[in-house]
């Protein structure tokens, strides 16, 4: 029985030098730190308020999915929509929304940001190096009070309480996604292009269906960690998508009722957990593609 | 190769073939830059020009509305903040929040990214585990954190450590500890921050320089400075020179802990500005002088971001492999 | 493992899927919203703020007007928060849909210039209904003046608050709490000692056994912590309760008058000093903010409080359950610092419980009145006075409104005496409007809520409602939100809460915290400012 020996990588660490044991025990206290407070807070949405004021630590007397029911039978919103009748919008309606707003602002975001970085990165325009430097610009100067102004702008594009306004209003190429599309792209060989033009491919054909697809993997993770990004948020919902709301914003709501059943501390907790399934359940799917590897350039172009 | 044509000489006008190609740029970045510089325009220079102006301009309360004033907030911003002790200890608690996360949680992040880049023993579980916290949402986070010290830490107080109920630490009402645990909160939450971009970077480092390092017997710390910062000297100085603006801007997530009632000795200057224009204490007036503040800021940050760039780029070791 | 990870997900999304259904099978608990009336012609929509003040009363007569008018429908959403508040509801009502506004506080006058609100003249200054006076003159007469603008309404008072120290009456009771006739201390009861006449020297008035001075009542807090084992106060982490408290101390010195003046900028103290706008920051060192404070500090100090009132964060629903609680299970809690909705907000916890401990302690069952204020010196005002939290806490009309006639309506509706008598039987509070409570109602109010009514009532009760502020106020850089109430300079910081300063600050003394009172609203920062602001009006 031939013994088979393991294959290191290359950049596998060999021995326990001082650095990777203070290492190991720094994430390991790290993990925990996050551990102990996660269980203990979904330890505690199966007590009711009563059993956590007599009973903080312990586990709970009787262990209880009234929580979760009275939150889903309680978690509504009063929309009053123009044109429709008022009416309480549920769970269901509001994953909808969230799954709406969600997937159309991350498609939105990425190939905006993504289609912007190709031209500049790909090709030498003036204009693109404008784009590039006002990316930058954007991260350094702190807007503060355009919220009236954004409401009236929002109010007079006829944005208001429409998904399609939101994404619209997300279609922008800001940010640091706009740095790390830029840098792989520039990090694609000029070869693949020169070849495609050879073969009588417009720009067009060699954006879409040569160099794109050898990014795949990093627009996936992006578009990921864009669409969680959206998904919690409840921000902009709360200012513009009254009547479509959000799950992230049902929940905000919901922690701001004063019926004291309503707004103790399990069910405060059992909302967060609520949130967190489906994303819990999205990363557990595909987790290796959160793990990829996304390179951003650096300061230079 | 190119598809090279001569041009055509005798009074034809026609595009060469390289010309014609460049046109056929032109209009294919016409058509993809539109619809992104449109956008810009009206949601991000439209919407916020007006917020420029307001620096500009002043409330009357008897006509609700807003009339030119010249520089008047200028001068008040002045006036203020080279005397009023409260709005620069703001000014320093933010400084102090910058200085934490740029000088602790970075070099915790790069320690953390190494860390699994070496695939140290349970890489695979510290990767997810690290990543999770960036998939809730903050203010999930902040209820947890929140409820866990108050209800939890406090009880083990309480029963464990036999302390008198009145002598309990105050988390969030003693201002000695609530703004250690602040700062502390923003490094806890962030400690995988970035974690993703530095691997990947570091994971561009060929493998013949790691086996040549290592057939050499350089140890890990050696391995760390020599070859993997420089090939990520370029990520990390972006971070740096796009958080520059935290210098005077830096923050914890006050407003989700607090609302509007953040102790005096808690607030940072953006925190003190949000709650100008958002909340109970907000009211019209203060728009103008909190605009005049964000512009007085983009002012002085300006050139030293820029003089920050050149700074970084004159000491890229431009590492190519 | 892919399966694993499908499988997880799947299962998850099942999990919500499942949830919601419940949620529609098992929603519309109230049948508000869900309610259909297929011959309603015309539709009210009603924004409601989702404060302490619940929705019940106004769904009773919503059901009443409705059998009266049989093609209207009327439909409340009553779980508005954030979005309509004072800004935001500025920026956001010509853009909704509700017809008519129950608010939370608002700048009135910001709203009347930029017309948002429709002019309701017509309704105010007519009756409700018929054999009623009109509205204008049931209003209380400061709020009528306070809502009149160049002799047009254009909002009305929504409804009356008094926030401040709530005590526990069955405690008092049972731990002899009282202060007796001869000094001591009684439970007041048959057969023991009688109460003392308290602050006004007159017995069977609403003050009898109580402390008469500060200075009674800080022996008397003593008596209750060292030895009677009561905790006095519990309060919850926002500060506004908070100044409440301090505001209701202030006023029960300084009397309803000179309250005004610090927001009026006009008057005369009831000690001959004159108030103009020139000096007008001269009115904060009347004694009674003086006295707030060594309250303050007096409870700070002493630790009359309960711990876990400061150490965490505690929401106001957690201090409620807390105080609840605290005499069932033997630990007992004397006062709460609240305001007059607490009760009703906390139906929940009454009814836990009385489940478990029995039915005396459930709702309706047990008593709770407001701490009467002792006397800081002989120049105390008489009687009691309160202070109405919500004098601008308005109901409106939407200027964008499509159907004004039915708004008005339904507006004038809820302004009868009838509606009125309904408000109050559901909700405990009163409305700043003359009437009366019809039959049965006042019997089946609870304890604390014919306590407030007496109180609202009685003839020995001044309240200040609301009253126009001076223009120069409405300089907010200046002024601030509580700046101009508690605001002091303690080491160079401005700080608006003197019991978390006294408590993360042990050394520093009441007059400290007074005197940095007077430092941003001196003298000269004061005729500065003003002196800036007369010239900005030219």
């Amino acid at each position: 029985m031939a013994k088979v020996l393991k294959k290191k990588k290359y950049n596998e660490v060999r021995g326990y030098g001082a650095l990777t044991v203070v290492g190991f025990i720094f994430l390991l206290v790290y993990s925990l730190s996050l551990f102990v407070p996660a269980l203990w807070s979904f330890m505690t949405t199966f007590k009711t308020e009563e059993d956590l004021y007599y009973n903080v630590f312990g586990l709970p007397e009787v262990w209880t999915f009234e929580n979760y029911i009275t939150a889903f039978s309680k978690m509504y919103v009063s929309v009053n929509p123009t044109g429709v009748k008022p009416y309480k919008m549920y769970l269901d309606e509001m994953i909808l929304n969230s799954v709406l707003y969600a997937v159309g602002c991350t498609l939105a975001n990425v190939f905006t940001a993504a289609i912007t970085a190709y031209g500049c990165a790909r090709f030498k325009s003036k204009v693109g190096s404008w784009l590039h430097a006002s990316v930058i610009l954007v991260m350094i100067i702190p807007i503060i009070g355009s919220g009236p102004s954004e409401m009236q702008f929002v109010r007079a594009l006829g944005f208001r309480n429409h998904i399609w306004g939101m994404v619209l209003m997300k279609a922008n190429y800001l940010g640091t996604d706009f740095l790390i599309y830029y840098a792989a792209f520039k990090g694609i060989s000029k070869d693949y292009s020169d070849a495609a033009s050879i073969d009588g491919a417009g720009n067009f054909t060699i954006m879409m269906n040569v160099i794109f697809p050898l990014i795949g993997a990093t627009i996936a993770t992006m578009s990921l960690l864009a669409f969680i990004g959206f998904w919690n948020d409840s921000n902009t919902p709360l200012l513009y998508l009254p009547d479509r709301p959000t799950l992230a914003l049902g929940l905000y709501k919901f922690n701001q009722r004063t019926d004291n059943n309503l707004v103790n501390i399990p069910m405060r907790l059992t909302g967060c957990f609520i949130m967190f399934a489906p994303i819990l359940a999205i990363f557990i799917a595909f987790r290796k593609r959160f793990m990829l590897n996304v390179n951003i350039g650096g300061l230079k172009g | 190769m190119e598809n090279f044509h001569f041009p055509q000489v005798k009074g034809k006008k026609e595009l060469g073939g390289f010309a014609k190609k460049r046109r056929a740029d032109q209009i294919f970045l016409a058509c993809i830059f539109a619809f992104p510089i449109l956008q810009f325009f009206v949601m991000y220079v439209g919407v916020n020009i007006n917020s420029i102006l307001l620096a500009f301009q002043t409330y009357d309360a008897k006509q609700s509305a807003y009339y030119f004033s010249g520089l008047g907030n200028f001068k008040e911003v002045i006036r203020v903040f080279s005397g009023d002790t409260f709005l620069l200890g703001t000014v320093k608690r933010g400084m102090i929040y910058y200085f934490f996360s740029t000088f602790v949680g970075m070099p915790i992040n790069l320690f953390v990214a190494y860390l699994l880049y070496k695939r140290i023993r349970g890489a695979e579980f510290f990767r997810v585990v690290l990543f999770i916290p960036s998939l809730i949402s903050s203010m999930a986070m902040i209820i947890m954190f929140q409820n866990f010290l108050n209800e939890g830490v406090t009880e083990i107080f309480l029963t464990v450590l036999k302390y008198d109920p009145y002598n309990v630490p105050r988390f969030f009402t003693d201002p000695t500890i609530a703004f250690p645990l602040m700062i502390f909160y923003n490094l806890w939450v962030g400690v995988g921050g970035g974690m993703i971009i530095y691997m990947s970077a570091m994971s561009r480092v060929p493998v013949s320089v790691i086996e040549y390092g290592r057939l050499e017997g350089i140890s890990l710390l050696r391995e760390f400075v020599s070859v993997i910062f420089p090939m990520i000297y370029p990520t990390v100085t972006l971070f740096i020179v796009t958080g520059l603006p935290g210098l005077f801007m830096g923050s914890g997530p006050l407003y989700l802990f607090y609302g509007d009632h953040a102790l005096p000795e808690m607030q940072t200057l953006s925190y003190y500005l949000f709650t100008r224009i958002v909340g109970e204490n907000s009211s019209f007036q203060q728009y103008p002088f909190a605009s005049a503040v964000g512009l007085t800021i983009t002012f002085i940050m300006a050139p030293i971001v820029f003089a920050a760039r050149k700074f970084f780029n004159h000491f890229d070791p431009n590492v190519e492999y | 493992m892919k399966n694993t990870m499908k499988r997880a997900l799947c299962m998850s999304m099942a999990l919500l899927v499942c949830g919601s259904v419940t949620a529609c099978g098992g929603g519309g608990d109230d049948g508000d919203g869900d309610r259909t009336n297929p011959n309603a012609s015309q539709i009210l929509n009603i924004a409601y703020f989702n404060g302490g003040v619940s929705v019940e009363w106004l769904k009773e007569l919503e059901l009443e007007y409705e059998k009266a008018n049989p093609d209207v429908e009327v439909l409340i959403n009553s779980e508005l928060k954030d979005e309509i508040k004072n800004q935001k509801l500025m920026a956001d009502i010509a853009n909704r849909n509700e017809d008519i506004f129950f608010t939370h506080t608002i700048s009135y006058n910001e709203f009347v210039n930029r017309e948002l609100f429709l002019n309701i003249t017509d309704v105010v200054k007519a009756p409700a209904t018929t054999g009623e006076e009109t509205i204008e003159n049931r209003m209380n007469a400061n709020l009528r003046e306070y809502y009149n603008v160049n002799d047009n309404y254009y909002a009305v008072p929504f409804y009356t608050n008094f926030s401040g120290a709530i005590y526990d009456v069955d405690l008092f009771e049972e731990k002899s709490l009282y202060v007796s006739a001869d000094g001591d201390y009684t439970s007041g009861l048959a057969g023991q000692p009688a109460k003392s006449v308290g602050k006004d020297g007159v017995a069977g008035t609403y003050d009898d056994g109580f402390p008469a001075t500060f200075a009674e009542y800080k022996t008397w807090l003593n008596y209750l912590s060292k030895t009677r084992g009561v905790t006095p106060y519990i309060w919850c982490t926002d500060d506004s309760y908070r100044t409440s408290y301090l505001d209701s101390l202030q006023i029960g010195y300084e009397g309803v008058n000179d309250f005004a003046i610090n927001v009026t900028f006009n008057g005369t103290t009831k000690d001959g000093k004159v108030i103009t706008p020139e000096n007008a920051y001269e009115i904060r060192d009347l004694k009674g903010r003086q006295f707030a404070v060594e309250m303050a500090k007096e409870i700070i100090d002493n630790k009359y409080y309960y711990a876990d009132s400061v150490n965490g964060s505690i929401t106001h629903t957690q201090a409620q359950n807390a105080f609840l609680r605290s005499r069932p299970d033997g630990k007992p809690i004397a006062m709460i610092l609240e305001g007059g909705w607490w009760e009703n907000e906390a139906r929940g916890t009454f009814s836990s419980i009385a489940s478990k401990k029995g039915d005396k302690y459930a709702y309706g069952n047990r008593r709770f009145g407001y701490m009467p204020v002792p006397a800081y010196d002989d120049k105390a005002e008489a009687g009691e006075s309160f202070y109405c939290t919500s004098g601008s806490i308005a109901v409106a009309v939407n200027k964008a409104t499509k159907q004004a006639d039915l708004a008005k309506d339904f507006l004038k509706f809820t302004l009868s005496e009838h509606a009125m008598s309904t408000f109050t039987k559901h909700i405990g509070l009163s409305r700043p409007y003359s009437y009366d409570l019809e039959e049965g109602v006042y019997d089946q109010l609870t304890p604390f809520g014919q306590n407030f009514w007496d109180l609202v009532t009685s003839e020995n009760s001044k309240i200040y409602y609301a009253t126009k502020s001076h223009e120069f106020k409405s300089v907010t850089t200046f002024f601030g939100t509580y700046e101009w109430g508690w605001g002091s300079e303690v080491n160079g910081t401005t700080q608006v809460d003197p019991f978390l300063v006294f408590l993360n600050n042990k050394s520093l003394t009441a007059a400290q915290y007074i005197a940095g009172m007077k430092q941003t609203y001196n003298a000269t920062n004061y005729t500065a400012e003003y002196q800036n602001w007369l010239s900005a009006q030219k």
